[in-house]
């Protein structure tokens, strides 16, 4: 027994260990892995597919059958792995470990079989019928290329079986032990394809079918695909925000009627009417940003008419505020129209843009006509008829001021790539509210936004890019030259600037370094030079010494005995300076003094010392002079500007001159703003790709351009680019890849526009096209975000990502309803936000009963009204009409108090699509203990009541009131209010009206009620 | 529902944030001031002394094996302690507690222009532009709620005339900004040493304000009445008493004079010599304020003299600057820091305290000591990091991370995961971390 044992043993053993290769699940993996990325039908790189072996058999253009069975060494497959014959393989990527060499060789010592099975032709069929066009539509956008979705590779039968992270998908033969079966069916914790999608029954059923079959599969194609292929599903189409809007809404839609039978559904009782105070409260800082003043206060709670809140609204509405207030909305998505980065991109016009954002909604322009502005506001008529409007290419140049840049211009591509980006990422978030940049680096994961798609976006903002125009250019031709001809000087500037670069370096090296000579030429005159400042240095010192020992400050007295020490020592053995253009530069700071830096004249001159002061400045002067003589001399190549030699160089410099100051703005530092008469806009004709710098550059050279490659200019020097992009593997430059046509992208359907130009006009007018999915988002996402104004959360409370990563919508047939009567009229601001602030759902009380709030606690269906903390400008509104009693006042002076540190101003950084209400020690001690808050602000308001010394507090309560909270107190606030005084008086004994009335206001100005809309 | 995690981090780790008092009367986190661990970890504080500019791995804690211009390389190293790390000479002190350091040679990653670079040192994992700081904070909570949870320590201390600047941080509020996250999360900047926090100085006598404080809990608690359910309103309320105590805590928190007057304090941190004098005062200030409980403290270096003419930072482009300022700036924190590690040890914080020391790239390449983002050095000390450990390595002119490279991203992810943070796990309206990070356990001890 035991002996039959050992031989079964040695037999098994014998058998594992020389288990012929097997084709399917050893060598084509590894092939695929390593050679079929260019051997495969379609490309067959040098002739050979390494796919099937008939093709090895057949093999390549010139080295024959690529396998020789039974002949491992004469097959030049191995042979090109080995290095044995040219050219070596794989031709990317490092070597084949000697293991994988191993393998093959063994499969063709072997006799090169292909042990795949087959399978009969009906099973094929049956195969090519039902499962392939599934897999490849639902399965291939994660589950196949080379880094699939966790390591399942769906695109082979070998992988199907071989599987992923979780282990084999499927079994053949045994469907109900098949883990991709289970997954499709959604009967476990995976659920494919992912997010909700099921598959339909009858393509369960197939596939059921077809691994009971044993996973029947085509002999001829044993792989299906190589790389990701972008799909879209219905799943896609049928996403809420993706659908088109609803043709027609009935007439008797409405707010309410919409909520009503959720709120039913749920058991909620709308909360009651919001009393008329507080109701005027709320819709006047949801309106304007302000408080409503105490005359509008009278007037409306006395106003018994039904239509008194109709008419607030319409006054609101018709006030110029209105405009700044929702105009700021917006410019929460732009960036607040600023160049975030101090030293990056086009120092854009931040003010101006506000005001015609403002002017916008006051005029209640149409919002699919300012979508468009914000493409192609330069190559659109102007609101009023006019050819240009130098505001609406401003307004197109905003998508340009995101922070993502490089410093560097030997990357200016960089700055390129990461400005255009933005570009797509502003129409996708601001505009459409979709997350189009996902898809920068591969297809989008969520959404049908392929990378090519994104590409294809891209070419539209690669064709253009910024320039200075004139602030009253009249028509588009005259802004377009002005542009142009500002090109054209930079570009010659740049080309004779390359001109003296390079003669200057012939000339110094002709003449033996004559820079250098210069230089050291002149280090005997500076030593003493030098010399002399540095006592001037050590008399500074000395003064601040016996100040400090006259002011008895023992340890800086100390500090500056140890730093004459170090001085004198220095002095005594005095060298001549190793000066350069940085140190005498930087001589000037440590003179004249800079940002940090105190100067030696500043110190010199607190002390009172005159004399040194005087003797610094002459310094200050002759090093400066003496900085100019060392810039003038290394740029002459040695000579001063006037000697005959450099006649030509200094000609050219002239011109130069001459053009620096004939330009309007400083191509070098286009993050300051253009001169006054400018203004720096969008227009047509972009920067070059990355790849194509290289080439232009040696035309350019050719044609006797002289320009440094590193030169900040050279970007200027080529013809501006009008074309498509690119394609970037994983979003790298490094990495172009094919052209791709501008376009717009697949899921929205064909758009048939000529495009014109850059084509930023065609986009445009497709973006809003009528009833199309494009506008239907661009109104969603409109709609959604005028809720969230209004009642504090947005419908969709994602508001930049109405896609299937975003929040799926608990009402999503109030934003659709809202979003077509907006579209149906005309795309009116102030008609969608009349609508939504005269629903009830609006005007009801925040207060609601326990069971209501706890039913709802997030208030997903708005059965009340939310308590909200006022953002930061409303606050700093309300501060200023508290400080000047003015109802408008301007917030630039709030007597040095600076609330954006504390109360969440917006940053620039970022698209904002939801304020912040932090909560913080450092914001209640800037209220209570900075003087020029609460404190002083209650003493103003104080003094503006004019109380006598005998007015007692309750007295004034109302007034106060009031004008703080814009309500009047309750009888149990008016006793807490004499419990306040009550106690304050007993506390400190006086019992000075003024003092009570401003500390009581002090209180609420620090309190909850005053910051907070309910 | 607000969760309550989303809940303390969106009110309760804000800089100087309340999470005491009625409100937290039931909850045990009051007793802990701190969130729940994802697991455990040891770093309750980090102290990051940044070296604006971007040191050279080669004139500091990475030695090149091979040297092509000698005159770019001028410092000697040493084998320190009985690790034999190799340090650099300008470091005599730090060589002294070699066996405490852990040098991370392999860093790469690395933007390499100054102020993109900055940006993304700091913030380069978050996908919410928020700072390391930030997301510490809003990981473990504040540590003391009557002080800022997260703090950037600039200015001077008193007659320092030899620092040329500040110290301050490339890429601006950014980098240390709280991007995404509530901006209560930002680092509090503190410009002037002698007044580190604004309007802590209350115009009331202490009494007083405890009456008003009174008298304000009372006026709100009428509204909060109407609002049950909205708990920020409480909140806010609590702000106010947590500022109160700030106004103790922080002075005597921010306070150095009566530590500094110890002989032995001053030796340690070098408070006596000018060139030490600041750094010294900031980072004794930082372990002060690891002992009350901040989280994360930022130290960026000053710009310094060059001994040969003219003024710098780490950014040493020419052999002028590697010969002239290297020696300054290291001199400038190689006490203070070799203090403070010794300091921490000798107080038990060493092990719940991280240490480190780098900036925003690294440096050198053929023929040159330019801006190198694919090799960097940085070190670790305490924390639970291995200590005397060289982890990683670069090829042999040390332009590249060859061995064990370790991204910027996966730095930021090693650093959480010390602290007992899974940057998996943390988010915050859905939104996290790059989901390539990686944590490098070989530096853990």
């Amino acid at each position: 027994m035991k002996l039959i044992i050992g031989i079964l043993l040695c037999v098994f053993a014998r058998l594992a260990f020389a288990a012929p290769v097997s084709f399917e699940r050893e060598v084509m993996p590894l092939l695929e892995k390593r050679c079929n990325k260019c051997h495969y039908p379609e490309e067959q790189r040098g002739g050979l597919d390494l796919t099937r072996i008939a093709t090895m058999l057949r093999g390549g253009d010139d080295l024959g059958p690529a396998i020789v069975p039974l002949k491992p060494d004469e097959s030049p497959l191995i042979q090109v792995l080995t290095g044995a014959k040219k050219p070596e393989m794989p031709k990317k990527g490092e070597k084949l470990p000697a293991a994988e060499i191993e393998l093959l060789r063994r499969w063709i010592t072997e006799g090169a079989h292909d042990d795949s099975p087959t399978f009969a032709s009906d099973d094929v069929a049956f195969f090519e019928r039902e499962i392939r066009p599934v897999l490849a539509e639902r399965c291939f956008k994660c589950h196949a290329g080379d880094e699939p979705e966790h390591g399942l590779r769906l695109t082979s039968r070998q992988g199907i079986i071989s599987g992923g992270q979780r282990g084999p998908a499927a079994v053949a033969g045994k469907p109900e032990a098949s883990l991709l079966i289970n997954a499709i069916r959604h009967e476990g914790e995976l659920k494919m394809p992912r997010r909700g999608d099921k598959l339909s029954d009858a393509q369960i059923a197939a596939f059921e079918q077809w691994i009971a079959k044993g996973l029947p599969w085509p002999a001829q194609e044993k792989v299906l695909a190589r790389a990701k292929q972008f799909t879209i599903s219905d799943a896609d189409r049928d996403h809420w925000a993706f659908r088109p809007l609803p043709k027609a809404v009935p007439a008797n839609w409405s707010i309410d009627a919409t909520l009503k039978p959720h709120h039913e559904k749920l058991g909620l009782t709308p909360a009651p009417d919001a009393d008329r105070h507080r109701l005027l409260r709320r819709v006047t800082y949801d309106l304007i940003g302000y408080p409503p003043t105490l005359d509008e206060i009278a007037v409306f709670v006395k106003d018994t008419s039904p239509d008194a809140f109709e008419k607030v609204v319409t006054r609101l509405l018709d006030s110029p505020q209105f405009g700044w207030r929702w105009g700021r909305h917006w410019l929460d998505y732009t960036r607040n129209g600023a160049n975030a980065q101090s030293n990056r991109g086009p120092g854009l016009d931040t003010e101006r843009y506000a005001a015609w954002v403002a002017q916008c909604f006051n005029e209640d322009r149409p919002w699919d006509w300012f979508a468009r502005i914000h493409l192609a506001g330069d190559k659109m008529k102007a609101f009023d008829g006019a050819d240009y409007s130098v505001d609406q290419a401003l307004a197109a140049a905003v998508p340009l001021n995101g922070q993502r840049t490089f410093e560097d211009i030997a990357t200016q591509t960089f700055v390129l790539m990461d400005k255009l980006d933005e570009g797509v990422e502003f129409m996708g978030r601001s505009l459409m509210g979709i997350s189009l940049e996902c898809a920068r680096c591969h297809d989008h994961k969520f959404d049908p936004i392929s990378q090519r798609d994104y590409y294809s976006l891209l070419g539209f903002f690669q064709s253009s890019w910024y320039a200075p125009v004139p602030v009253n250019a009249k028509s588009r031709v005259e802004a377009e030259a002005a542009a142009a001809k500002h090109r054209a000087l930079i570009a010659e500037q740049a080309r004779l600037n390359g001109f003296i670069r390079k003669t200057s370096i012939k000339l110094n090296v002709g003449g033996g370094g004559r820079v250098k000579r210069w230089q050291e030429s002149r280090i005997p005159i500076l030593t003493p030079k030098d010399k002399r400042l540095r006592e001037l240095e050590i008399a500074v010192v000395r003064a601040e010494l016996a100040d400090a020992e006259k002011n008895k400050t023992a340890s800086l007295a100390a500090d500056l005995r140890t730093t004459l020490r170090e001085l004198e020592a220095r002095l005594k053995n005095h060298q001549p300076p190793k000066y350069d253009f940085r140190t005498l530069g930087q001589l000037n700071h440590f003179i004249g003094g800079h940002k940090t830096q105190l100067g030696l004249i500043k110190r010199a001159t607190s002390l009172h010392e005159t004399e040194l002061v005087r003797e610094l400045e002459e310094h200050l002067v002759y090093w400066e002079e003496e900085r100019q003589r060392w810039i003038e001399r290394s740029r002459f190549g040695g000579f001063a500007k006037t000697d005959p030699e450099v006649a030509e160089l200094a000609k050219a410099d002239a011109r130069i001159n001459e053009i620096t100051a004939e330009l309007v703005s400083n191509p070098a530092q286009p993050w300051t703003a253009p001169k006054d008469t400018h203004l720096y806009v969008r227009v047509d004709g972009g920067l070059r790709r990355a790849e194509d710098l290289q080439p232009l550059d040696d035309k350019a050279k050719a044609a006797g351009l002289e320009f440094n490659s590193n030169d900040h200019n050279r970007v200027w020097m080529h013809p501006y680019f009008v074309g498509d992009a690119r394609l970037l593997l994983r979003g790298d430059v490094l990495y172009p890849d094919q052209l791709v046509p501008r376009a717009t992208p697949q899921f929205f359907g064909e758009s048939k526009r000529e495009l014109e130009g850059s084509g930023r006009l065609q986009l445009a007018e497709w973006l809003t096209t009528p009833d199309s999915t494009q506008a239907a988002l661009v109104a969603r996402a409109a709609v959604n975000r005028a809720w969230q104004h209004l009642f504090g959360e947005a419908l969709c409370r994602t508001p930049k990502e109405l896609g299937r990563l975003g929040e799926q919508p608990e009402l999503p047939e109030l934003i659709d309803g809202l979003a077509a009567h907006f579209v149906a009229k005309g795309w009116s601001m102030k008609k969608m936000i009349r609508e939504i602030v005269l629903s009830r759902a609006y005007r009801q009380s925040a207060v609601t009963t326990e069971q209501d709030i706890a039913k709802d606690p997030d208030n997903r269906l708005f059965a009340r009204q939310s308590v909200r903390r006022l953002e930061y400008e409303p606050i700093l509104n309300t501060m200023s009409r508290l400080r000047t009693g003015q109802p408008f006042a301007s917030t630039g002076n709030l007597d040095g108090a600076d609330y954006a540190p504390y109360f969440d101003k917006p940053t620039v950084y970022d698209v904002i699509d939801r304020r912040v209400a932090s909560i913080s020690a450092t914001q209640a001690l800037f209220l209570m203990n900075q003087p020029q808050t609460a404190r002083d602000l209650a003493g103003k308001l104080t003094n503006r009541l004019r109380l006598d010394d005998k007015t007692a507090l309750p007295d004034v309560l109302a007034i106060v009131y009031e004008t703080l909270l814009q309500r009047p107190p309750t009888d149990a606030e008016r006793d807490s209010a004499q419990g306040f005084l009550d106690r304050r008086r007993k506390q400190t004994g006086t019992t000075q009206a003024r003092d009570e009335v401003r500390e009581f206001i002090t209180l609420l100005l620090c309190g909850n009620e005053i910051l907070y809309i309910e | 529902m607000i969760t309550r995690r989303h809940f303390l981090t969106r009110i309760a780790a804000a800089p100087g944030i309340v999470a005491t008092g009625s409100l937290w009367a039931d909850d045990k986190i009051v007793a802990a001031k701190s969130l729940p661990l994802h697991h455990p970890g040891k770093v309750k504080s980090i102290i990051f002394y940044y070296c604006k500019g971007g040191p050279a791995q080669a004139h500091t804690f990475d030695k090149p094996r091979s040297v092509a211009d000698p005159a770019l390389y001028p410092f000697g190293f040493k084998k320190c302690g009985q690790s034999g790390l190799e340090i650099g000479d300008v470091f005599p002190n730090l060589q002294k507690v070699a066996d405490d350091l852990c040098l991370i040679r392999s860093g790469y990653g690395a933007l390499a222009t100054h102020n993109e670079g900055g940006i993304h040192i700091f913030t380069a994992a978050s996908k919410l532009g928020a700072s390391l700081g930030a997301w510490m904070l809003h990981g473990l909570g504040s540590g003391n709620p009557s002080l800022p949870g997260h703090v950037l320590l600039t200015g001077r201390a008193e007659g320092d005339k030899w620092a040329v600047s500040d110290g301050e941080v490339h890429g601006g509020a950014r980098s240390t900004g709280a991007g995404g996250l509530p901006p209560s999360l930002q680092a509090q900047v503190v410009n002037d040493l002698q007044r580190p926090i604004a309007n802590l100085t209350s115009p009331m006598a202490e009494t007083e304000q405890t009456r008003w404080l009174a008298e304000l809990s009372a006026l709100n608690a009428g509204f909060s009445a109407r609002h049950p359910h909205v708990a920020e309103l409480d909140s806010r309320t609590e702000s106010f008493l947590a500022a109160h105590r700030m106004q103790t805590a922080a002075p005597e928190a921010f306070d150095v004079a009566k530590e500094a007057a110890h002989p032995a304090i001053r030796k340690l941190y070098g408070l006596d010599a000018l060139p030490t004098r600041s750094t010294g005062t900031k980072l004794l200030l930082a372990r002060r304020l690891v002992e009350r409980g901040v989280r994360f403290i930022v130290v960026p270096s000053m710009s310094v003299p060059n001994l040969e003419g003219g003024s710098g930072d780490w950014d040493t482009h020419t052999p002028t600057q590697v010969r002239g300022v290297i020696p300054n700036l290291a001199l400038a924190c190689d006490q203070p820091l070799a203090g403070l590690i010794t300091d921490l040890k000798q107080r038990g914080l060493l092990d719940s305290t991280l240490v480190v020391w780098g900036g925003e790239m690294g440096r050198g390449g053929p023929g040159h000591m330019n801006h190198n983002g694919s090799a960097f050095t940085w070190w670790m000390a305490g924390g639970g990091v291995r200590p005397g450990f060289a982890y990683g390595a670069t090829d042999e002119q040390g332009f590249t991370a060859v061995d064990k490279p370790i991204h910027v991203r996966d730095l930021h992810a090693t650093i959480l995961w010390m602290c007992g943070l899974d940057f998996t796990k943390l988010k915050h309206n859905g939104i996290g971390f790059d989901t390539t990070c990686k944590v490098a356990r070989g530096i853990m001890a």
